[in-house]
């Protein structure tokens, strides 16, 4: 029988170190009654106790609301390795490095666009490929990819000219991260990733048009550019195939080295190696490669999306895209944590800085950091605004969706696609989603419910909530 | 041999996020065909175009121990899949070990993809030959 987390503050349960062999730390999840229920069917709790038991794994093991099954890590974990030894786990960041979420505002109102709605989503779906085939690809030269991982944004805007130059202000670490080495990502990789720059790729991946359908922080929403009734778009998805190349070779690099660092792991997925190694300090610069990719990835569907603004929305008004802000939910970043240097893992969470962290851009940083909780396809997203508990909390750490409660199969046999469709639009939703069987799989009753894990982090303290969005129209990979 | 009496059969069991796939087969070689054909249904379900399979392609992994290569050689698979915009539908195992496997391959260009898969994980990975059966057990990223 598999330890029961026990319950130590209302929005918290714990598996203590110790309940299990090996255990390093504690395990806890950040969730109430009804979530823990939901968590604890399948086999996420114990993925989250094997984290616990990584070399060199500092605090606890952390799983958010959303948390559900993975591999390796569950998804919406949160794990900190202490530096310099500690190890880095790929398969605690997952093959789609720096998938994240991007935001970005317009000036319009639903009654500006109405009219026109139907024909921007329509236009979205002919101009942003979703990955398969040849259509609308930016192929890149080798040393251009090269380029894109080793500079990320400021050469996909300063060079290739996709992108406005005061959006890297908004973008997690302006969407460079320095530890970037291109040549530690594989000739396979970048073969994987040569075609997919602009791409959204399958899966749960999305475009979302969206209403601000509520306002709750007045003050954390005029300094995100938010106001009710406004259009948004939301962008969500990742690194593409490169990025599943970098994390399939470290994985193998890593599971292969293990004996050589007398590591001993409980999942051959959680394969790693301490930071300071050869191994780890390759992947790292490979993931941070990667990341950058993700980061440009976002970015050139955003400069799409701009495009297709500028021809369809012309005649509602001013039809600029701003850009709220784009965090990565699947990545290790190195950050300082109460006076320690940390590898913190983020598996399906986001980063959620509160107020005065030096790495926001000088307009939020007396509000915090704009954290991004989509919800599932056709329900409401969140915008949050990261606390300054959050660092005690999680290490900074937040939800990053509402988190799948069905597996795909469950969901197709209890909802068909094409009903999926239908109600999507009865509720006014526009939907460009060529498989009905993908459509079952991410129907809204295989997810968890959004409010309700976004009130739990609120009332955990690492987030407070800013705004509600409402879909308008989806295109989904 | 009890494992003559064993069809080569694959099923896609329930997992939150990803696809869990059983696999059981007579031979080794028979396990690592009904792999390919699973990831092929899980890619193109019944998108399948009526077009012949494509030129044949020599594929060569090898890995650590015999779970590893099953691993390796989804991931090699999926690799050649995204690279060529084909998805593999027939296959022919030439020779295979504990840690090496030759195949020749052929596959097919679909319009569309029903699912895109990102990699085979070692999470909860077996291979083990029970009374003369061959089974493993794997997670895909999905």
């Amino acid at each position: 029988m598999y330890p029961s987390p026990v319950q130590v503050s209302d929005n918290g349960y714990e598996i203590p170190k110790g309940a299990v062999p090996g255990m390093r730390v504690p395990a806890r999840v950040i969730a109430d009654q009804e979530l823990m229920v939901q968590i604890s069917r399948d086999q996420s709790l114990q993925q989250l106790v094997n984290v616990a038991t990584l070399p060199g794994v500092w605090g606890q093991a952390i799983g958010m609301p959303d948390m559900h099954e993975g591999y390796g890590f569950p998804v919406g974990g949160v794990a900190a390795t202490l530096m310099p030894d500690g190890v880095i786990s790929p398969g605690g960041i997952g093959f789609d490095i720096n998938c994240g979420v991007r935001l970005l505002a317009s000036r319009l109102t639903r009654a500006q666009v109405a009219d026109h709605l139907e024909t921007f989503v329509h236009e979205l779906s002919r101009s942003i490929p979703t990955g398969y085939g040849r259509h609308g690809r930016l192929e890149l030269s080798v040393e251009e990819l090269d380029r894109v991982l080793g500079e990320g944004c400021p050469y996909v805007i300063g060079t290739l000219g996709l992108g406005l130059p005061e959006d890297l202000e908004c973008i997690e670490a302006s969407g460079s991260l320095p530890a970037a080495d291109p040549s530690k990502v594989s000739l396979r990789a970048k073969q994987r990733g040569r075609d997919q720059l602009g791409t959204l790729g399958g899966g749960n991946h999305f475009l979302e048009v969206q209403e601000v359908e509520t306002i709750f922080d007045a003050q954390a929403a005029g300094a995100f550019g938010l106001f009710e009734g406004q259009m948004t778009v939301l962008i969500h998805t990742g690194s593409r195939g490169l990025g599943h190349q970098v994390c399939t070779d470290a994985v193998r690099t890593m599971d292969s080295s293990l004996g050589r660092f007398g590591i001993e792991l409980p999942d051959r997925q959680l394969a790693c190696a301490p930071l300071s190694s050869p191994e780890g300090r390759d992947y790292f610069a490979a993931m941070c490669a990667a990341a950058n990719f993700a980061w440009s990835n976002r970015q050139v569907l955003a400069h799409r999306a701009r495009m297709v603004a500028a021809r369809t929305l012309g005649d509602c008004g001013e039809p600029r895209l701003e850009l709220v802000y784009d965090v990565a939910h699947n990545i290790a970043k190195l950050e300082e944590h109460e006076g320690r240097r940390l590898c913190v893992h983020r598996k399906g969470a986001t980063r959620a800085f509160g107020p005065g962290n030096p790495e926001l851009p000088p307009r939020y940083r007396s509000v915090g950091q704009p954290v991004f909780v989509p919800g599932s396809m056709g329900t409401r997203s969140f915008v949050l605004a990261g606390l300054a508990g959050s660092e005690k909390v999680s290490f900074a750490s937040c939800c990053h969706g509402s988190g799948r409660a069905l597996s795909r199969h469950a969901a197709k046999r209890r909802v068909e696609g094409h009903i999926v469709r239908r109600e999507l639009e009865s509720q006014g939703i526009v939907v460009r989603c060529p498989s009905n069987a993908e459509l079952a799989e991410e129907a809204p009753m295989a997810y968890k419910d959004v409010e309700r894990v976004v009130d739990v982090v609120a009332r955990a303290g690492i987030a407070r909530k800013v705004a509600r969005l409402r879909p308008w129209g989806v295109l989904k990979g | 041999m009890a494992g003559n009496h064993v069809r080569a059969h694959h099923r896609f069991e329930d997992h939150t996020g990803e696809v869990r796939l059983e696999l059981g087969a007579p031979s080794l070689e028979e396990l690592f065909v009904e792999a390919g054909r699973a990831l092929a249904e899980l890619m193109i379900g019944d998108l399948a175009p009526t077009a012949p399979p494509g030129p044949e392609q020599r594929i060569q992994v090898r890995a650590a121990d015999l779970a590893a290569l099953l691993v390796e050689w989804l991931n090699e698979l999926i690799f050649l899949s995204e690279t060529s915009k084909q998805v593999f539908t027939r296959f022919q195992i030439e020779r295979i070990g504990p840690g090496e496997l030759e195949a020749v391959v052929a596959g097919v260009a679909p319009q569309a993809l029903k699912t895109q898969v990102k990699a085979a994980t070692f999470h909860g990975l077996s291979v083990e030959n029970r009374l003369g059966a061959w089974r493993a057990s794997i997670v895909l990223d999905v």
